[in-house]
C-alpha cells in the first residue's frame, strides 16, 4: 500500500491580478519504506508541495485534490488532529538549519524537547535518548555537544541536529528540503551518506526535495521532475536518469554535462505568465504545432505530446 | 608575449580578530599562481578556505598582509591614483551574487553605463554603447528602462557580466559566477563566459566550489584548503590523477548521476578547522584517512610531481 | 520609481500626514501671499484702537498698540517657516556632508567628527541654543545661527548610521572594483540611501525648530520689535492675559497647529518609508 498517494493536487494563490495556480493537478505515490525525490528549479513550486503535505501553507490558499497518508485524506483533517501527524508521523527538515534551531536553548534541551513530546519519559531517560540520537547521527562527543548552543555547530552539525529532532519520533515519512543546499561538497557528502543509512536504519519513507539531480540519483529510488507546477515525468531514477523521456530532463541532465554546457535557452515562466499549452513549449528544442496550444496530459509517467507512446 | 599576465607570489592575507589578544585568521596563507593570456586558472575549495580573499586581494579591493601581485609586470599592489584607475580598467569581477552588486535605483542603461561614465569613456548619449553590450550579453533593449528587481536572476547575472566587460578588461576574477542560479540557466552565462573568452581574450580567475564547472571552464586549477594550495595543476591532471588525499576526497564527494563506474566514494570525517587555529603541520591531517606521524608535525611544502603538477602532502615523493 | 509609487500610496492612506501636508500646503501659500490675504499693515499702530475684540474689520480684534492681530499672524507665518527652512535647510545639509564623510571614511575622522557630536549631545539643545543666542546678542539672524549651531548633530548621527550599513553591501564594492573614486562612491551610491532618513528627519525637524525659535523669541533672545513674530506675540501679549486672552491664544494656536502639522507629516513619511532607527533618534 501507499504511504503517501497525491492524486490531482492544486494550490492557487490569491494575487492581484486573480487566483495564480502554483500547483496543478499533482500526483505521486510513495511506498513504505521508498524514496521519492521531486527535482525541479527554483519557483517550479517543488517546497508547495511539501508544505501542502505538512499543512503548512498561508492561510489564504486554496488547495484541493487528495492528499492520502495510511489511507487518510489529511487535506480533511482537523487543525488538532493534524497536529498530531506533523512531526510525529511526518517530520521535515529544512535547507537553513540554522533559521530553524532556537539560538537560546541547548542543542540538548532541543532534541529532549523533541523527545519527550513523543512519549512520557523523565529528564534523565530523555538525556539518554538525546544522546543516542547524536551518535545516530554521527555528531561526535555528544555528551559535551548537547549542551552547547546551536551557533557553536557549523552547519553540517547543525543539519544533523534537525536530523535527530525529526527522527526522535521514528516517522514514518520524512521530508527532507534542500537539506545539503547550503553545505560545502565534503560536508554534503557526510549527510547524503547519513540520510541513507537512517532511511534504511529507520524503515523511513523519504520525501527529497532538491534541485540537483545527481543528490535525487544518490539517495532516491523514484524520481518527479517538476516545472512549472505540474508534474512532467516520473519514473525510477534509473529508467528516468538513463533514459529521460520529457524534453525538460533531458535537458536539464544535459546542461551542464562532461561533454560541455548545453543551456536551455530561456527563463523558468513566472506563474502569472504561463505560456499556452505546454509549459515547456517556449524552451523546448522540439516543440511542434500541437504544443503550442494543447496542454499534453501525463500519460505512461511523461506529460509530453511527442512521446511516442501518448 | 611569454611573460604571464598575472603573477601572484607568496600572498598572504591575515585579517585581526578578537577584542583583546590579538588573534590572526590566516585566510590566505602564502599562495603563489600565474596565469598567462587568453587562460582560465580555476581556485577550487570549500567555504572559508579563502578563495574568495585571494580574489579580492587580486583585484586590489583588499590589501594583502604581504607578497606580491604582478599584472603584466606592473607591480599591481603599488597602484594608487591613476595607476590604480587604470589597472581597474584592465581587470575586472563578475560577482557572485549579481542582484547585491546592482544598485537597485539604477535602471538597466544606467548600470551598463557606469563603468564607462566612471572611466568618463562615454561617446555622446551612450546608446550606441549601450546597444552594442547588451547586444554582447543577449540581452534585448527593451529592459533598459527596466530596475533590477524587475529582471530575471540570468538577465541580472547578464547584466554582471556586460559592467565587467564594458571596459575591454584583460582578467576578470569570476567569483562563483552562477552559484545562485538554476542549472538551466547557470549552464547559459557559463557559455556567455567561454564565448567572451574567444572573442576577446579575457583571462579568467575562475573561483568556484562545483568541480564539474571547474572542469569545463578552466585549463589549470588549484584546490585550497584553510588559505593554502594542497594541489595545482592542469585541469585534466587533477582530475585524472589527483594526488593530495583533500583533492581526491572533494572530487569523490561530488555527486553524480551515472549510477554505473562509480568509485568507492571517499567521505570525509569531522569538519573543516577554524582558520583562527588552523592545526599543526599539514594541515589537512585531522581529516585526512591517510594521517600518519610526519603530517602532525612536518607542515608539507608543494612538490612537482609531474611538470606542472604540484601536490603538498608528505606522501607525493 | 516603484519604489516613489508605492511610498507615495502608502502615504495616502495616512489621513493625520495627509492633513498635515495639506496644513503645510496652506501655510506656505499664506505666507508667500501675505499681503493678499491680511486685512491691515501688520506694524501700523493704531493707539485709539488697543485691545479691541474680534470685529469685521479686524476679525480676531487687535492688540495692546493697536495692531491688527489677524495680519500680524498671516506675517509670522512668514517669519516662522523662512526660520524653520533656513535653519533646516544649514542643519540637514551640513549634519548629512558630515556624517557621510565620517561613515565613509572611518578611522580618525570619523571619530574625530563623532567626538564633536557628543559634546554637543552632551548639553541639552535648546539650553545651549539659549546660551549662544544670550552670547551673540538679540535678534532673528543669531537664533537662527544658535538653532544651527545645535541642529546638525542628528543629521550627522542618522546618516552615519545609514552608511556604515550601506558601506558594507555588495554595490558599492562592485562601485569600486568599476574604478570609481570616493566621491562618486560616496554621492552616487551611499547618499541615496541616507536621503529617506534626512528628509523625515528635516520634515521632523521644522517643526522642532518653528517651536524653539518662537520660544527664544518668547523670552526676548529672537525677532524683535516690531517685527510679527508668534513668539515675541505670545511675549507682549502675556502682560494682558487676564484682560485679553486673544493675544495670547491665537499665536500660540498658530504656533500648535504649525509644529503638528510638520510632525504628522514627519511621522507619515517615516511610516511610509519605514525608517525604523529614526524613530528610536527622534524624542
Amino acid at each position: 500500500m501507499d504511504l503517501l498517494r497525491i492524486s490531482d493536487l492544486r494550490v492557487d494563490f490569491p494575487a492581484e491580478a486573480g487566483l495564480v495556480r502554483v500547483l496543478d493537478g499533482v500526483g505521486l505515490e510513495i511506498k513504505k519504506g521508498k524514496s521519492l525525490c521531486l527535482v525541479g528549479e527554483s519557483g517550479c513550486g517543488k517546497t508547495i508541495v511539501a508544505l501542502s503535505i505538512m499543512r503548512l501553507l498561508l492561510e489564504n490558499a486554496y488547495v484541493s485534490g487528495e492528499i492520502r497518508f495510511n489511507g487518510q485524506d489529511i487535506l480533511l483533517l482537523e487543525e488538532a488532529e493534524m497536529r498530531k501527524i506533523r512531526g510525529r508521523e511526518i517530520a521535515m527538515i529544512f535547507e537553513q538549519p540554522a533559521t530553524c534551531l532556537n539560538p537560546v536553548f541547548t542543542v540538548g534541551d532541543q532534541i529532549a524537547g523533541a523527545v519527550r513530546a513523543h512519549e512520557k519519559c523523565s529528564r534523565k531517560e530523555a538525556r539518554k535518548r538525546v544522546i543516542e540520537l547524536m551518535e545516530m547521527v554521527g555528531i561526535p562527543s555528544p555528551r559535551r555537544r548537547c549542551d552547547q548552543y546551536p551557533h557553536e555547530f557549523s552547519g553540517g552539525m547543525q543539519q544533523r541536529v534537525m536530523i535527530a529532532i525529526a527522527l526522535a519520533f521514528s516517522p514514518s515519512l520524512l521530508i527532507a528540503d534542500e537539506p545539503t543546499t547550503s553545505l560545502d561538497v565534503t560536508i554534503q557528502a557526510q549527510i547524503v551518506e547519513l540520510l541513507k543509512a537512517l532511511i534504511v536504519e529507520f524503515n523511513t519513507s523519504l520525501l527529497l526535495i532538491t534541485h540537483d539531480l545527481a543528490i535525487a540519483a544518490e539517495l532516491c529510488d523514484s524520481v518527479a521532475v517538476m516545472y512549472a507546477g505540474e508534474i512532467v515525468e516520473r519514473g525510477s531514477v534509473k529508467e528516468v536518469f538513463k533514459n529521460p523521456k520529457h524534453p525538460y530532463t533531458g535537458a536539464l541532465l544535459g546542461a551542464i554535462s562532461s561533454d560541455g554546457f548545453r543551456p536551455i535557452k530561456g527563463s523558468v515562466p513566472e506563474f502569472i505568465r504561463l505560456p499556452r499549452g505546454c509549459r515547456f513549449h517556449p524552451r523546448c528544442s522540439l516543440s511542434q504545432d500541437v504544443c503550442r496550444h494543447v496542454s499534453p496530459k501525463m500519460r505512461n509517467g511523461v506529460r509530453c505530446h511527442l512521446w511516442p507512446e501518448n | 608575449m611569454a611573460g604571464k599576465l598575472i603573477k601572484v607570489e607568496n600572498l598572504k592575507k591575515h585579517f585581526a580578530s578578537g577584542m583583546f589578544r590579538k588573534n590572526y585568521i590566516k585566510a590566505v596563507d602564502g599562495v603563489s599562481f600565474e596565469i598567462g593570456r587568453g587562460e582560465t586558472f580555476a581556485l577550487v575549495g570549500e567555504s572559508g578556505c579563502g578563495k574568495s580573499t585571494v580574489g579580492r586581494c587580486v583585484l586590489h579591493l583588499i590589501e594583502p598582509s604581504s607578497g606580491e601581485i604582478y599584472f603584466d609586470g606592473i607591480n599591481a599592489l603599488n597602484l594608487r591614483g591613476e595607476g590604480l584607475r587604470n589597472f581597474r580598467r584592465r581587470v575586472q569581477i563578475i560577482f557572485q551574487d549579481a542582484d547585491g552588486s546592482l544598485n537597485h535605483r539604477m535602471k538597466v542603461s544606467d548600470l551598463v553605463l557606469e563603468p564607462l561614465k566612471v572611466h568618463h569613456l562615454i561617446r555622446g548619449r551612450g546608446e550606441e554603447q549601450v546597444g552594442k553590450l547588451m547586444e554582447m550579453v543577449n540581452l534585448t533593449p527593451d529592459l533598459l528602462n527596466r530596475y533590477p528587481h524587475e529582471l530575471s536572476g540570468g538577465q541580472r547575472q547578464r547584466i554582471g557580466i556586460a559592467r565587467a566587460v564594458a571596459l575591454g578588461p584583460e582578467v576578470i576574477v569570476a567569483d562563483e559566477p552562477a552559484a545562485s542560479l538554476d542549472l538551466s540557466v547557470q549552464a547559459q552565462m557559463l557559455e556567455l563566459m567561454q564565448e567572451l573568452q574567444d572573442r576577446f581574450g579575457i583571462s579568467y580567475l575562475f573561483i568556484s566550489h562545483y568541480l564539474n564547472i571547474v572542469r569545463l571552464m578552466a585549463s589549470r586549477m588549484a584546490v585550497m584548503y584553510l588559505g593554502k594550495f594542497v594541489e595545482v595543476g592542469g585541469v585534466k591532471d587533477v582530475f585524472d590523477y589527483p594526488v593530495h588525499p583533500y583533492t581526491r576526497a572533494l572530487l569523490s564527494a561530488v555527486p553524480s548521476i551515472s549510477m554505473a563506474g562509480r568509485q568507492k566514494r571517499i567521505v570525509l570525517a569531522g569538519e573543516i578547522p577554524s582558520p583562527l587555529n588552523p592545526p599543526a603541520g599539514c594541515r589537512f591531517h585531522s581529516r585526512c584517512p591517510e594521517a600518519r606521524e610526519i603530517c602532525l608535525e612536518v607542515e608539507p611544502e608543494l612538490y612537482e610531481v609531474t611538470g606542472g603538477h604540484l601536490v603538498a602532502c608528505h606522501f607525493a615523493r | 520609481m516603484r519604489d516613489t509609487l508605492e511610498i507615495f500610496g502608502r502615504l495616502k492612506k495616512n489621513k493625520m500626514a495627509m492633513t498635515g501636508f495639506v496644513i503645510i500646503a496652506l501655510l506656505i501659500l499664506v505666507a508667500i501671499l501675505a499681503p493678499l490675504f491680511s486685512p491691515h499693515d501688520p506694524i501700523e499702530q493704531h493707539l485709539n484702537l488697543r485691545l479691541l475684540s474680534s470685529s469685521w474689520q479686524y476679525p480676531l480684534g487687535t492688540d495692546d498698540l493697536g495692531r491688527c492681530i489677524m495680519s500680524r499672524l498671516i506675517y509670522g507665518t512668514r517669519v516662522s517657516l523662512q526660520v524653520g527652512i533656513i535653519v533646516v535647510g544649514i542643519t540637514a545639509i551640513s549634519g548629512t556632508l558630515l556624517g557621510l564623510v565620517a561613515g565613509y571614511s572611518g578611522g580618525i575622522v570619523d571619530e574625530v567628527i563623532m567626538r564633536i557630536v557628543d559634546v554637543f549631545l552632551a548639553f541639552p539643545g535648546l539650553i545651549l541654543a539659549l546660551v549662544i543666542a544670550g552670547f551673540l546678542g538679540p535678534g532673528l539672524f543669531n537664533v537662527m545661527l544658535a538653532l544651527s549651531v545645535v541642529g546638525w548633530t542628528k543629521y550627522a548621527r542618522v546618516v552615519r548610521g545609514c552608511v556604515l550599513s550601506v558601506k558594507e553591501k555588495a554595490f558599492v564594492e562592485a562601485a569600486r572594483a568599476l574604478g570609481g573614486g570616493n566621491f562618486y562612491i560616496m554621492f552616487r551610491h551611499v547618499l541615496p540611501e541616507a536621503l529617506p532618513s534626512v528628509i523625515v528627519l528635516a520634515t521632523l525637524g521644522m517643526g522642532g525648530v518653528i517651536l524653539s525659535a518662537a520660544a527664544l523669541s518668547f523670552l526676548g533672545l529672537g525677532a524683535q520689535p516690531p517685527m510679527p513674530e508668534w513668539g515675541s506675540m505670545l511675549n507682549s501679549g502675556r502682560t494682558f492675559l487676564q484682560v485679553a486672552p486673544r493675544l495670547t491664544i491665537f499665536p500660540g494656536l498658530a504656533i500648535m497647529i504649525t509644529v503638528l502639522a510638520f510632525n504628522f507629516s514627519g511621522d507619515g513619511l517615516r511610516d511610509a518609508f519605514d525608517i525604523r532607527q529614526v524613530k528610536k533618534l527622534e524624542i
